[in-house]
């Protein structure tokens, strides 16, 4: 994972090929034991992070992406973990194929966005970046919380196939 | 740009009144600034023409003739206005050094002004130049913009317009309109008959429809604020969504409609009907019917607070 984080922090990875992203996250799979269900309190830090984030944002626009890229990052190695065992969802949390969908789109989202990143990043744009990633995270923490809403999902992907874009124009110009 | 600019050496500038020399510096910086822009093409009535332009200003107005004039001013630094293609499809760029980016480059900002058929396609990409496009009447328009904002006042058939952090003013008598923002607020105005589509992230959200009864709107936000006034076709339908954004739905009193809400934390407020909450945990709904329930409206949002208004 810290391969990953670093790559993510920097925004750019020396590994050019996302297929090896697919290799590593392969690899991670055979690697984490089906445990419990992380889910909750993952997707209550990113909430928090994406909180504590919005009170700096004004100081550093390097430093904002990283509490984002570490909690997606965690939040990675738990949708892993949840994918592993969706039919087990922890008792009282609602519908859980909404929150497994969450997640899997997160972990394509997360390789997307590895995989523009490379072309490099655009400080212009290090403010709606910003704006998209703590939406993103309040939607996890909301799909976290209220797991039979459907809509949130709708609001998810919309959020991150914007991010994506945004990234992929970033990285034309 | 084949300006002429002129040196002082500073011994030289040493000898001059502080006047004179604030005069002589002014006349530089004008001449710098602005490189006027005069150029006309044919283009068919109906024919296309995309804009391009990273700062400064683009403006679009319409006239009865199948030309298309471009007027304005270069920016500092600019390397060239392009204007290429033919009178079916016509190009207009502002070139920067090393092919300017989104913001990247040091150019001054670029004024275009612009008078095209009142039926040409438009397609404007801007990054922090503002748009004002008025009069137009094209089957297509799309403006595309990242800081810049964007005011029209048009009759496109169909019109897509997004940004990034422009706001968008929308004026516009169209069947199809699509607006969407990351932090932009969204302001839509005009008579729209067929499917209205606003969508935000952070930006707030103000529809109003003039005129006509809505077959398919939809708004969105995840945080912005959203306000929508309009009323229903038969059997049309209105979604309204926000995860922690409020949102007001103000329709007629004559409404006929089937109408959902549902929150988790947020209130929900709706005439006559009974908000439904469980014995135990939260959340809260309601489900109730106006007039003849022809329509169907939703409303969804997680912790903001939801109204539908009859007026």
């Amino acid at each position: 994972m810290n391969t990953r984080n670093e790559s993510m922090r920097s925004g750019s990875t020396r590994n050019p090929d996302a297929e090896a992203l697919r290799w590593q996250l392969r690899t991670l799979r055979r690697d984490i034991e089906p445990q419990e269900d992380l889910w909750p309190a993952i997707a209550a830090r990113i909430a928090t992070t994406s909180q504590q984030e919005g009170h700096v944002e004004r100081k550093s626009s390097v430093h904002r992406f990283a509490p984002w890229a570490m909690a997606a990052s965690v939040l990675l190695a738990v949708g892993v973990a949840w994918q592993l065992n969706p039919d087990d969802p922890a008792p009282g949390q609602g519908n859980p194929l909404i929150r497994q969908q969450a997640v899997s789109m997160t972990l394509d989202y997360e390789i997307a966005l590895a995989h523009l990143q490379q072309a490099g990043t655009h400080p212009e744009m290090a403010p709606a970046f910003g704006d998209l990633d703590r939406s993103a995270a309040q939607i996890l923490g909301a799909i976290d919380r209220d797991p039979d809403a459907r809509f949130l999902l709708d609001q998810l992907r919309r959020t991150y196939a914007r991010r994506l874009e945004l990234t992929r124009r970033a990285g034309l110009t | 740009m084949n300006i002429a600019t002129y040196r002082f050496a500073p011994a030289h500038a040493a000898m001059l009144s502080p006047l004179l020399l604030s005069l002589l510096l002014a006349s530089q910086g004008t001449a710098l600034a602005a490189t006027p822009i005069n150029e006309t093409r044919p283009l068919d009535p109906a024919g296309r023409i995309d804009i391009e332009n990273i700062k400064g200003r683009i403006e679009v107005r319409a006239w009865d003739r199948a030309e298309v004039k471009i007027a304005g001013s270069l920016g500092d630094g600019v390397e060239k206005l392009v204007v290429e293609g033919d009178p079916q499809h016509l190009v207009v760029r502002v070139e920067y050094p090393g092919g300017g980016g989104w913001g990247g480059n040091k150019s001054g900002p670029t004024d275009l002004q612009l008078m095209v058929p009142l039926r040409a396609e438009l397609d404007i990409e801007s990054v922090a130049a503002n748009v004002d496009v008025s009069g137009v009447a094209p089957a297509k328009l799309s403006i595309e913009s990242v800081s810049g904002n964007v005011v029209l006042a048009a009759a496109p058939r169909e019109v897509d317009v997004e940004s990034v952090s422009g706001n968008l003013r929308l004026t516009v008598n169209s069947a199809n309109v699509h607006a969407e923002s990351v932090s932009g607020q969204v302001v839509l105005r005009g008579r729209m008959s067929g499917e209205i589509k606003a969508e935000t992230v952070s930006g707030d959200i103000d529809i109003v429809v003039n005129g006509e009864r809505v077959n398919e709107l939809s708004a969105n936000t995840v945080s912005g604020d959203a306000m929508i006034r309009a009323a229903l076709a038969p059997n049309g339908e209105i979604r309204f969504e926000s995860v922690s954004g409020a949102l007001v739905l103000v329709l007629p009193r004559d409404l006929s409609a089937q109408v959902r809400g549902e929150s988790f934390s947020g209130t929900l407020k709706a005439p006559g009907a009974k908000i439904e909450k469980p014995e135990f945990g939260p959340g809260s709904s309601f489900h109730t019917r106006y007039g003849g329930g022809e329509g169907e409206i939703s409303i969804e949002t997680f912790s903001g607070s939801a109204e539908l208004r009859l007026e």
